[in-house]
């Protein structure tokens, strides 16, 4: 059962209890008193009636045909709407119009200790409707009976039609069945709009959960002003979340999925190499020349396989191995550097000055110095004789120590500088070919920068030179 | 032989490709790039192309369609292995698919097919003083015709495709007796001694050591 129906059959429900019940309560409640009104009425009719009768009966006697004596008040009161008849106890005989047994017997019969009563002003009466069918209607009468003062054998029977009444009563049902099925249906028809109005944004919640569901992230469930809104937000963000999260896992796993094809495509080329050169030099005629090339390049070509090898191993130690944090003093540190790279610097007439400023980092300086050897390696490839390669460390902020390593080389065209993190990229591939670069050395850099918790970026000017920004928390 | 442009932009392939052509006559040029492709392809007019997919820059799949206007056959030389990049390569126009690595034979039997149905190849062939054509599958010593047996033909035909290459004795029986043969190893002694006596080849054809035959031939 849907929340709606639910929400409409219950207001419906509701509202049915109560309104029968107060009309119930009401519509009885106006007929008793009705019907109270009509009582005492017909009480104090009948006593001034039946003093009338008492004076008559006292100056003439009791006729000897009390059928007589009926006649003459009855005459009148018919006028009046009121029907008279005397009812005679000891002998069981109604004179009148009415049948006796249609009358409740306790109204014609006063137990014998009341007629001592009589004498005194007090009256005693009993009234009782009764109830006729008469030619297809039915017909109500209010009977109010008492003894004759003086004559307590005769009871004077006053009787009144009162089927007005009971009418009036039926049509007043009539009224509120009418006011309640219209109020029904507008209660109902209200209802349903305000269950489905209310309904509605965990209707749309419930389709945008289903598109989520089916990988559809985009469609936004519009935010209500009710209490739905705080729900709509959430589910909004909790959708936006979630395509985020995919579109990460997409992102990396293309990310993989093109590392693992540049791989294949950097281990087949040398592959290749060998196996045609071994190929040759097993079937070819060839001369001392051409067998001594061969060789070489298979020589050269399973170094460059090594070199594979070594980088992707350092990757993945680098990005395995438990880090030892430790305070490192940048001055030796450096001075190590440069003790480390002084051979390939003084081949390549290049110098690189160093300003540590007496810092520490909290680095493992293992990983570190591959960092920034990478670096000032990257840096000598692209500068010429006579430039300078500059190492400077400084304190940013409490937190945060920055490492730059600055050329006057070459520099980086935007295109290049965008790429040259990615893996296996090369700004030179042919170059890169005979120095033995994998185009491994900058995912490394910015590897070992993210297991220090900081960052890798890189500035460029062609033809100017690049600056290498390296920022560590202190 | 005919005009080979080398497109690749791994320079020792290049010139494992070249040297392996150049054995049995073909003459190479080598392109490292689109650019230079393009070039070389309108001063050169080469009688066939062979064509890396993974070029820097433009690839060899956007290179083809350009290149396609010369009318000069194609062969995508690739690593790329997938049946997808194969299919791409054949609808873009290719003759052929060879993926990295391969077999010199290999790559010499499709280059001669593919130059063969080309056109670009006369069938004629002069090897160690024996006139051959290979269109007519006529042989001819001095002018005189030699009758050659249709198995020792196919093996001749082998030897002179692959010149200077060494071939096993398994790659001679599938080559000149087809796949299913499966013969002795013998018989391929007993016929390859045949075609030394009735060519005159006793110092063309040699013997490589626990691997199988060679056709030395310098022309």
């Amino acid at each position: 059962m849907k929340l709606w129906h639910k929400i409409l059959l219950t207001s419906l429900l509701l509202y049915a209890l109560a309104f029968h019940a107060a009309s119930v309560y009401f519509l009885s409640t106006t007929h008793l008193a009705n019907l109270e009104q009509e009582t005492a009425r017909a009480f104090s009719d009948q006593a001034i009636i039946r003093e009338r009768v008492e004076a008559g009966v006292q100056v003439s006697g009791m006729p000897a045909d009390p059928e007589l004596l009926m006649q003459r008040y009855a005459a009148y009161y018919r006028y009046l709407n009121i029907e008279l008849d005397l009812y005679r106890i000891s002998t069981n005989t109604l004179y009148g119009q009415l049948d006796p047994a249609t009358l409740e017997p306790d109204l014609l019969t006063f137990p014998s200790s009341n007629f001592q009563d009589m004498s005194s002003d007090r009256l005693v009466q009993k009234a009782a409707v009764s109830r006729l069918e008469e030619s297809g209607q039915t017909v109500r009468r209010m009977h109010v009976s008492s003894p004759l003062r003086g004559e307590p054998d005769y009871l004077l029977l006053y009787t009144r039609d009162i089927t007005d009444l009971y009418e009036r009563r039926t049509d007043m049902i009539k009224a509120f069945i009418m006011i309640d099925l219209l109020t029904a249906i507008l209660l109902g028809f209200t209802a349903y709009f305000i269950a489905r109005r209310l309904t509605r944004p965990l209707e749309s919640l419930g389709q945008a959960a289903g598109q989520v569901a089916d990988g559809h992230y985009s469609n936004v469930v519009p935010e209500s002003k009710d209490e739905t809104a705080e729900l709509v937000k959430a589910f909004n963000r909790m959708s936006g979340a979630v395509m985020e999260r995919e579109m990460d896992l997409e992102r990396l796993a293309s990310q993989r999925q093109q590392f693992i094809d540049n791989l294949t495509h950097e281990m087949n080329t040398p592959l290749t190499s060998i196996q045609g050169y071994a190929t040759l030099l097993r079937q070819a005629r060839l001369n001392e020349t051409q067998k001594s090339d061969a060789a070489a390049v298979i020589e050269s070509e399973a170094r460059r396989l090594r070199g594979l090898y070594d980088s992707l191993m350092t990757l993945m130690l680098a990005r395995k191995a438990d880090l030892k944090l430790e305070p490192l003093p940048l001055e030796s540190f450096f001075r190590e550097i440069t003790k480390t790279m002084m051979i390939s610097l003084r081949e390549n007439g290049i110098e690189l000055k160093t300003e540590h400023h007496q810092l520490f980092v909290q680095a493992d300086k293992s990983l570190l110095m591959l960092l920034i050897t990478n670096l000032v390696r990257n840096s000598m490839t692209a500068s010429e004789t006579g430039s300078i390669i500059t190492i400077r460390a400084e304190r940013l902020s409490d937190e945060k120590t920055e490492i730059t390593i600055t050329d006057q080389g070459c520099g980086l065209t935007p295109d290049q500088l965008e790429r040259i993190f990615e893996p296996f990229y090369r700004v030179d591939r042919s170059r890169s070919r005979q120095t033995g670069g994998t185009g491994l050395g900058l995912a490394l850099c910015r590897e070992i920068a993210l297991r220090h918790g900081g960052t890798l970026t890189a500035e460029s000017t062609p033809g100017k030179g690049t600056t290498m920004r390296l920022l560590l928390p202190a | 032989m005919a005009k080979i442009l080398i497109v690749e932009d791994e320079k020792s392939i290049a010139d494992l490709i070249e040297l392996n052509l150049s054995l049995t006559g073909h003459t190479c040029q080598w392109a490292p790039l689109a650019e230079d492709a393009l070039k070389q392809t309108e001063d050169w007019q080469p009688d066939l192309i062979l064509l890396d997919v993974m070029l820097p820059g433009r690839d060899g799949f956007e290179l083809i369609s350009e290149l396609n206007r010369f009318d000069i056959p194609v062969i995508f030389l690739t690593a790329r292995q997938s049946v997808v990049d194969k299919v791409q390569g054949l609808r873009l126009g290719a003759e052929d698919y060879i993926t990295k690595p391969f077999e010199p034979a290999e790559l010499l039997a499709r280059i001669e097919v593919v130059l063969r149905r080309a056109g670009k190849s006369s069938g004629k062939l002069q090897i160690c003083g024996v006139e051959i054509n290979l269109m007519e599958r006529s042989v001819s010593r001095r002018g005189q015709p030699v009758e050659l047996t249709a198995q020792e033909y196919n093996l001749m035909e082998a030897l002179v495709r692959n010149r200077n290459i060494a071939l096993s004795r398994e790659k001679l029986l599938e080559t000149a007796w087809g796949f299913d043969f499966a013969g002795e190893t013998r018989t391929v002694d007993i016929h390859i001694q045949r075609l030394r006596r009735k060519l005159d080849w006793e110092n063309c054809l040699k013997t490589v050591y626990k691997y199988g035959y060679r056709l030395e031939s310098d022309g």
